[in-house]
């Protein structure tokens, strides 16, 4: 397993904000959107389809498809391409509830 | 936490701040106007504006440029907004990131855009399957892609903007194949239309710096499949015939963790569906939009639509649409006479640019093949997951339109509001013998867009009794 690395158009490294994601501490870039966060810190499938619980990501990236819905600060159904991230904001995927349950 | 709901009177709403709607707002502003204008992004611009969402003085080199476009004082700019729907042409519902907002305004102007069309294959639903466009957003917006190795595929010059920007960001971008492969003739019709157009140098400069990587983009080649288990570990690509279904050849699987996937962009009606107006279907562009006259106005009473939701033509003609609606309904609403020199300019401008317009779809438009790229298990509609077999088995049943598909098979009826379902169902009926342009238009209903409970209520709450009465 390789730490997550990537390819960077700009080379000035942007101020990091802190979130808590799916309950875990995490430093994001400051002012990009929830789904470059999430993909940020390796994370890939953002929720699971109803009902053959399939994994499911960032699909058009413009708020149209709502495939990218992840729950923030309590409230449901935010779309995580076109939300901006903010300091100390708390960010659940629907993925970790699901992996817990089959635990 | 009780949010109050907030009210807004003026003279005229816009949904959109990209280059359609900042230009309409621009003109009515000018005028003397008042104007609120709403958009679902935290920047003005649009998808193609689209940049990093903090204006930060250490986001580098590439914010040299970048500036939000200056707003003229007598708008009103409500970004990460969104319109859910109207009562009637002079009373919308919106939601703000502070709450409910209920609009009152002489007229409304939508500027909603387009959004990307992708042709279902199986695997389509695989995290690493995104739209071109959504990978523009990860490097436009963070500077950064997620993912390591690449498939481009679909039709149009977009494939290889986007391609040759992941190159430049480090990507590892192992094809990029465009499904068109127009024939001689067509590209001599098409030759006559875009010629002298600046975006073929565009193409041009794209196609040097992708050459210069060691990418070569192929034409008449699509892709059959996407395979993985839960995430793309590569994709299938076959030759494709000139109708676009795949050829006999065998195909080829490339190792890849990501496809993105393009094949046109749709307007996006749902407001002027959801507020009566007519919809009609444009065989050039393969998609619905909204019925206008002369002066870009809707048959809904004070309804105007302008840019790529009324007929996708890009971002120049979008920006001429709104400067010309601007003129038209500034002059509707103020009594003054219309600056007749200024209109004739610009419907110049924008006769021109349709030509060039006329000359693109020609070559990219989506073959009567694509209805046999998915097979009977793909899901047709990703919110509920209704496969390709079972919209066969509705039409096998007796249902011929839109409306009886989403009854029959839920597809269209998800989150998304068939905004991505809705191109393909279309073209499925249209491989089955339907008249296309004899069809039901899709119908959209109030809230457009998901909305909250606690939001209606919210609103409610506060409302005045005659309000509460009207308000869905």
């Amino acid at each position: 397993m390789t730490s997550p690395r990537f390819p960077s158009a700009s080379r000035a490294v942007p101020p990091a904000t802190s979130v808590l994601l799916d309950g875990a501490l995490t430093d994001v870039p400051a002012g990009v959107s929830i789904a470059a966060a999430l993909a940020l810190a390796g994370r890939r499938a953002l929720r699971t389809s109803r009902p053959s619980g399939e994994p499911r990501a960032v699909f058009c990236g413009m708020g149209s498809c709502h495939e990218c819905l992840v729950t923030v600060d309590g409230i449901r159904g935010v779309r995580a391409c076109i939300t901006p991230v903010a300091p100390g904001m708390r960010i659940d995927t629907q993925v970790k509830e699901l992996s817990d349950e089959h635990r | 936490m009780s949010i109050a709901r907030s009210e807004w009177a003026g003279d005229v709403l816009v949904v959109g701040a990209g280059p359609a709607g900042l230009a309409v707002a621009a003109e009515l502003a000018g005028q003397g106007l008042s104007v609120l204008l709403a958009d679902e992004n935290q920047r003005p611009g649009g998808q193609i504006g689209r940049q990093r969402f903090l204006r930060s003085s250490q986001a580098g080199p590439d914010a040299a440029g970048h500036h939000d476009p200056m707003l003229h004082p007598g708008i009103t700019y409500r970004p990460g907004t969104v319109c859910h729907g109207f009562r009637d042409g002079q009373q919308a519902f919106l939601t703000t990131p502070a709450g409910p907002m209920i609009t009152r305004t002489r007229a409304v102007v939508l500027a909603t855009g387009a959004a990307e069309r992708v042709i279902p294959v199986p695997g389509w639903t695989l995290p690493g399957v995104m739209t071109v466009g959504a990978a523009q957003a990860f490097l436009k917006g963070s500077g950064l892609f997620p993912y390591r190795r690449v498939v481009v595929a679909g039709t149009g010059p977009l494939l290889l903007a986007a391609a040759s920007q992941l190159v430049s960001a480090g990507v590892q971008v192992v094809r990029v194949v465009e499904a068109a492969c127009p024939g001689l003739s067509r590209w001599r019709d098409a030759a006559r239309l875009v010629a002298g157009a600046p975006l073929l140098a565009q193409g041009a400069g794209h196609l040097l710096s992708l050459a210069r990587a060691g990418v070569f983009p192929r034409t008449g080649v699509g892709v059959q499949e996407i395979v993985g288990e839960d995430q793309v570990r590569g994709a299938r690509l076959r030759r494709l015939r000139r109708d676009w279904s795949f050829a006999d050849a065998p195909p080829e699987l490339v190792e890849c963790d990501a496809v993105l996937l393009s094949h046109g962009f749709s307007s996006v009606t749902d407001l002027a569906s959801q507020l009566g107006a007519d919809i009609e279907w444009d065989q050039q562009r393969q998609s619905w939009r909204p019925v206008r006259d002369q002066g870009l106005r809707t048959t809904a009473a004070n309804v105007w639509a302008v840019g790529d939701c009324a007929g996708v033509g890009g971002a120049q003609l979008a920006e001429l649409e709104g400067r010309l609606a601007g003129l038209l309904i500034a002059a509707d609403l103020t009594g003054r006479p219309v600056r007749e020199r200024r209109v004739r300019v610009l419907r110049r401008r924008i006769a021109r640019l349709e030509v060039f317009r006329r000359g693109m779809d020609m070559l990219f438009a989506p073959g009567t093949g694509i209805s046999g790229w998915h097979d009977g298990s793909t899901q047709v509609c990703r919110c509920q997951e209704s496969t390709r077999a079972d919209i066969d088995r509705a039409l096998d049943d007796g249902v011929e339109d839109l409306h009886g598909l989403k009854l029959w098979t839920r597809a269209g009826m998800g989150p998304c509001q068939g905004r991505v379902c809705g191109p393909v169902l279309t073209a499925i009926l249209a491989s089955r013998g339907c008249d296309v342009s004899q069809l039901a238009p899709p119908r959209a209903r109030f809230p457009v867009r998901p909305l909250s409970v606690a939001a209606v209520c919210d609103a409610a709450e506060s409302c005045p009794p005659s309000t509460r009465k009207g308000m869905p």
